[in-house]
């Protein structure tokens, strides 16, 4: 959710950039989309749709490390675009924590007792998947790479219980980075402008 | 429901080949970073 705003915020200010300098604001042509509506299907039964949640609870790990690994190739095939480096070492960052801790974005006990402040009641226990999300709750010690794990908390006065990563950072700079890249009068969008560009 | 055909019809009609674009464009970004990124948000548990 926290990663959408920056998708709302790189809109607006792309869009205002495109008014301001009387420009048409132009989306980029992606290649190879449809591993994106893949890789998010497959994470959408994984972690967020309920009836399939249950399935998939044993293989979410597997579930996840596949779609990342499609979501890889669509960043590599798109990296023509230069937002799509700082996507793709987002991506990489996660996907690499990710692959050394078992499949599941690492977060340590300390950062879960602030998103669930109190005792634990066996709602979370260490060295298993945190609820239903994508983190298992590793401490420090047995954290391989513990700088990429869910480390960064929002401040208290935002009331949303959220961990993330440098990678979920570089990913948002990415995501903001491109859509106010799409109101700019670039050699790209001129070439779409054009219509040179005509792969999608 | 017949009106509310008509008024996709007439919405579709309005919506030109560029804003189709964007619109694929934004979900599609949408869609990929959703499923890059890691954040673990425990949705409200044990508050």
């Amino acid at each position: 959710m926290i990663l959408l705003v920056a998708i709302v915020l790189g809109l607006a200010a792309g869009l205002a950039r495109a008014w301001k300098g009387k420009r048409p604001y132009q989306p980029y042509n992606l290649k190879y989309p449809w591993f994106v509506v893949i890789g998010f299907v497959m994470q959408f039964l994984a972690f967020n749709y309920r009836p399939t949640q249950v399935f998939f609870s044993r293989w979410a790990s597997v579930a996840l490390v596949c779609s990342q690994i499609l979501l890889i190739t669509f960043a590599l095939v798109n990296l023509k675009k230069f937002p799509f480096w700082a996507l793709g070492l987002g991506l990489l960052s996660n996907f690499i924590v990710i692959i050394l801790n078992g499949g599941l974005m690492p977060i340590q006990p300390e950062v879960v007792q602030k998103l669930i402040p109190g005792p634990s009641n066996g709602l979370w226990v260490v060295g298993e998947r945190l609820l239903s999300t994508k983190d298992i709750v590793l401490p420090l010690n047995a954290t391989r790479l513990w700088f990429l794990d869910d480390r960064f908390i929002l401040p208290a006065w935002f009331n949303y219980p959220v961990a993330f990563s440098i990678g979920d950072v570089l990913i948002a700079i990415g995501a903001f980075w491109l859509l106010w890249n799409m109101g700019g009068p670039n050699k790209e969008q001129k070439e779409i402008s054009n219509g040179k560009d005509v792969e999608i | 429901m017949k009106t509310l055909t008509n008024e996709l019809i007439v919405l579709s009609s309005k919506m030109t080949d560029q804003k189709v674009r964007l619109v694929f464009f934004v979900f599609t970004l949408a869609m990929f970073v959703l499923a890059a990124g890691a954040p673990g948000n425990t949705g409200g548990a044990g508050h």
